[in-house]
């Protein structure tokens, strides 16, 4: 596995507005460590998701560089957006068969992961049977069968009620520390980042730069007990400090 | 679901009913069974006429210009709605002239088009396909309109192929709208069909029902007349059954009340 960091150097972008070019990303710097689950939070339209689609290739960077060193990404998008004319086993197949048509071992590989992320019963359904969280399950099932190095992910969450929220959350661990993924979530919810993620970078409003870039070596599950809750408490007080100041 | 459905009695009872009516009124002289036939007399022209002769050519003749008419339809509605649904500029450059062709009754056309290609299947046969063109050129552009432009984002951060984006996203998203097109398209282009042997033609059963009418033999004019309905309805309820078989995966439309 390759341990090259992700590196974004220098990244700028702006949109063409009434008020002339509106700017985005302010010769943003980043660098992303192979492993980690980096979260990055920022104002509403600060331009995370524009970041988020660079590193997918879904938008060219107009100025600056970003350097995946040849990692492979698979995007978990904030709407679940699954193929309502396909079952749930082929919506979980359809980001590998859009590469490849799948094979018997990759059908049973999602067969089997679809029963992880508790989906068994459902395997045979249509989208428009399914529950948000069900949805967004079969979203990153998607996501996670090209077996990406790196899993970015654009506010998956935001949509969920608390309790699939935080049972997703506790899936998605278990697969990064399984999968050996590098993990980029976009969010804006405190208590979540603080929860998930080992490092945090905090975003400032347009035009945007990073204003905090905090490492976390809280151990995990970080819910459970007093002292951790409390921990988690300290660092959302420090992200909420971050934000305002930026 | 079909055993079940109690509207499907109602609508046959309510043919059979007619039927019975229709009889009753003609055979105790409260209408006239020389304007308006009756259900025994319509039979009755059936068995005189079925053997295989003139009345069966004109309808394999009909059938030939309406199949070929209905496949017409389909590429140059399909083709030219997708052109039309994937670029704006041709959406804005043809949208004119096909306002003004839909807006235009087809029939003040076939003049022209007899001047053109002279009497035969080939004017019959662009009738009816300019009429069956329309709704699934309009309804194949609504459907590549309304695709979820998060699905065609989702295939290509997955590295998708235009090929495979519209193979197994375009395609089967545009698929419903393309369908009940032809569902309407094949009314309009057996309409089509018929009226072009109305004007001029020397075959098929619009010509026939013509030559009945002239020869003051309503009967059979009325047995060509059911015989088209059913057939159409046929051919409608064939292509809603496929609908309903290749599009399993939507979700249940709530039926509003009395449908």
């Amino acid at each position: 596995m390759s341990v090259s960091p992700i590196e974004v150097r220098r990244l700028r972008v702006s949109y063409p507005s009434a008020r002339g070019p509106l700017e985005v990303l302010d010769h943003l710097e980043l660098t992303i460590p192979r492993g980690s689950f980096t979260s990055l939070i920022g104002p509403s339209g600060c331009g995370k998701s524009t970041l988020l689609r660079i590193l997918a290739g879904l938008q060219i960077a107009p100025e600056g560089t970003v350097e995946l060193h040849g990692a492979r990404t698979a995007t978990v998008f904030q709407r679940p957006t699954l193929l309502p004319w396909r079952t749930v086993l082929d919506n979980a197949l359809f980001g590998l068969a859009c590469r490849r048509p799948p094979t018997g071992d990759d059908r049973a590989a999602a067969t089997a992961l679809l029963l992880e992320l508790g989906l068994g019963d459902h395997l045979d359904a249509w989208p428009h049977t399914l529950s948000e969280g069900m949805a967004q399950r079969v979203n990153l099932a998607r996501a996670l069968l090209v077996r990406p190095d790196v899993l970015l992910m654009d506010e998956p969450f935001s949509a969920l009620d608390v309790q699939s929220r935080r049972a997703l959350h506790d899936d998605l661990l278990e697969r990064w520390r399984t999968d050996a993924l590098t993990v980029i979530l976009v969010s804006h919810d405190l208590e979540e980042v603080a929860y998930l993620s080992d490092w945090i970078g905090v975003l400032s409003d347009k035009p945007t730069r990073l204003v905090d870039w905090i490492g976390l070596e809280l151990p995990h599950p970080r819910r459970r007990g007093v002292q951790r809750r409390i921990a988690l408490l300290e660092v959302m007080d420090r992200l909420a400090g971050a934000l305002e100041q930026g | 679901m079909r055993a079940a459905d109690p509207g499907r009695w109602i609508s046959l009872s309510a043919i059979v009913a007619f039927g019975l009516l229709w009889e009753l009124l003609a055979r105790t002289g409260a209408v006239d069974p020389v304007l308006v036939s009756a259900p025994s007399r319509i039979l009755t022209a059936a068995w005189r006429l079925s053997t295989p002769g003139a009345l069966l050519a004109d309808a394999g003749f009909t059938l030939r210009v309406f199949g070929v008419s209905l496949i017409l339809s389909t590429g140059i509605g399909v083709g030219l709605g997708a052109a039309i649904g994937t670029s704006a500029t041709l959406q804005r450059a043809l949208s004119p002239f096909i306002v003004g062709l839909n807006a235009l009754p087809k029939i003040v056309l076939m003049p022209l088009i007899v001047l053109w290609l002279g009497i035969g299947p080939a004017a019959n046969v662009s009738l009816a396909t300019l009429m069956g063109s329309f709704p699934i050129l309009t309804s194949t552009t609504a459907g590549i309109q309304s695709l979820d432009p998060d699905l065609i984002l989702l295939g290509r951060s997955f590295g998708a192929s235009r090929g495979r984006l519209w193979r197994d996203v375009v395609l089967p998203g545009v698929a419903p709208y393309v369908l009940s097109g032809i569902r309407v398209a094949v009314s309009y282009a057996m309409v089509g069909a018929l009226i072009a042997e109305f004007f001029a033609s020397s075959r098929g059963i619009g010509h026939r029902m013509i030559l009945y009418m002239s020869n003051f033999y309503v009967d059979a004019f009325f047995l060509c007349a059911v015989g088209v309905a059913a057939f159409v309805a046929g051919c409608t309820l064939l292509v809603a059954a496929l609908e309903r078989r290749l599009l399993r995966w939507r979700p249940p439309v709530p039926q509003p009340p009395g449908m």
